[in-house]
């Protein structure tokens, strides 16, 4: 994926100057440019910015200031006509400084660095907590008189027994819950989990096949219920 | 610097009729991380963000009041271990937002007064999403639970974007 570049410059002539040298490098691409630095927060909160060229002498609000107010800023490189904001620089963390006139390598340089940092950060929360890892997500359930927190992702399908539901676990383990089913259901989320039957709830990832009247989950084989029918076909279908 | 970002982010990026669905998740990491601090271990929290989160926008600080109102009518009123979970996901449109908390049996720590704030945000959801929208709160055993399930408006966000960029058409 592309990284996306903003401009915050007041000067027309640098921005173009920048964008020209974006514009060379494979791999990057422009989402936008602003001549001040309000403009910039209208951006970066309607888009994904992955790397900022902040001017800092601007009309009304100093980059530096800008920076300092934005939250989960993405990479920044200054460039800036002047050399006294390189410790502000530290102190913000920012990737590097560019002294205009900024010549094209050492603006290679400076994206080089950006890249580096951006693909190890893209790395680390593709395997951290971002979306769609849910592998840690948990609730606690009712059983022997306590809340005993069980991993949702141990989940295969959830059984109704009077006035006990079974828990049936990866690894061939259950858990004996006293809770209906139907108030049971309601701590579960509708795009994870699906009633299939009066007495069946099924985590949808852990479904290994379907037939128009029954799940299977490993050994499991999983009635659907006739008044379940067409909406659990409805939702497998997608 | 988390609590600087939340300030920030509810001065000035809340203006906008609609932010981020990935910053207003980030903000809700924030707030909890903080609460988090007060409650050290004694606090578990379950995160679940998944789905077609990237691109999506929505109306700001949706889901605070009921992060909120979890903490303080639900784990502040407990002594020894309080859980949460926090359940958000998207497919295509529709997005599910569910807050589980732990809270006491006892009906006096549930009061009524769950009123003013979910009632503000009922209004606010009939505001900004006539009719797409379907919230539910209630105890069940000794767990608070609100979901909420809300049809996202397709998103118009290309179009400002672009009124930002004037410098660019001339290069």
């Amino acid at each position: 994926m592309n990284i996306r570049c903003l401009i915050v410059d007041d000067e027309p002539l640098a921005v173009r100057l920048i964008s020209s040298y974006i514009q060379q490098v494979p791999g990057l691409e422009i989402t936008g440019a602003c001549n001040n630095a309000i403009d910039a927060f209208t951006v970066l909160r309607e888009q994904k910015v992955d790397l900022l060229f902040l001017d800092i002498k601007m009309p009304k609000l100093l980059g530096t200031d800008f920076l300092r107010s934005v939250s989960n800023p993405p990479k920044v490189i200054f460039i800036t006509a002047y050399r006294d904001y390189a410790l502000d620089g530290y102190e913000l963390d920012i990737v590097d400084y560019l002294l205009k006139p900024v010549s094209f390598t050492r603006f290679m340089k400076a994206v080089s660095k950006a890249t580096r940092l951006i693909s190890l950060d893209n790395n680390f929360s593709s395997i951290n907590t971002e979306y769609n890892n849910n592998s840690d997500s948990f609730l606690y359930f009712k059983i022997d008189k306590e809340r005993q927190k069980v991993l949702l992702v141990e989940i295969l399908f959830i059984e109704s027994s009077k006035e006990y539901v079974k828990l049936h676990l990866e690894g061939g383990k259950s858990l004996l819950v006293k809770q209906g089913i139907s108030s049971l259901e309601k701590l579960l989320s509708p795009h994870r989990f699906l009633r299939v039957h009066r007495s069946y709830i099924v985590t949808i990832e852990k479904i290994s096949s379907y037939s128009p009247t029954y799940i299977t989950i490993g050994n499991n084989k999983i009635p659907i219920g006739r008044l379940y029918k067409n909406e659990v076909l409805e939702v497998l279908k997608h | 610097m988390r609590l600087s970002g939340l300030l920030s982010y509810v001065l000035y990026e809340c203006k906008a009729n609609e932010v981020l669905l990935s910053k207003e998740i980030s903000i809700i990491k924030d707030y909890v991380a903080l609460e988090k601090e007060r409650y050290g271990e004694r606090l578990d929290v379950s995160f679940n963000f998944s789905g077609d989160i990237e691109d999506k926008m929505i109306v700001p600080m949706l889901f605070q009041p009921f992060i909120e109102n979890a903490f303080k009518h639900g784990t502040s009123q407990q002594l020894g271990k309080v859980w949460m979970s926090i359940d958000l996901s998207v497919k295509k449109n529709q997005l599910y937002f569910k807050i589980i908390n732990s809270c006491d049996n006892n009906p006096v720590a549930v009061p009524e007064k769950h009123g003013v704030g979910i009632e503000n945000v009922k209004k606010r959801l009939g505001l900004l999403y006539p009719g797409n929208f379907k919230l539910q709160n209630g105890v069940e055993d000794d767990v608070y639970i609100v979901s909420l399930s809300l049809e996202l408006k397709e998103s118009v966000i290309k179009k400002s974007s672009e009124s930002n960029i004037p410098v660019l058409k001339t290069v």
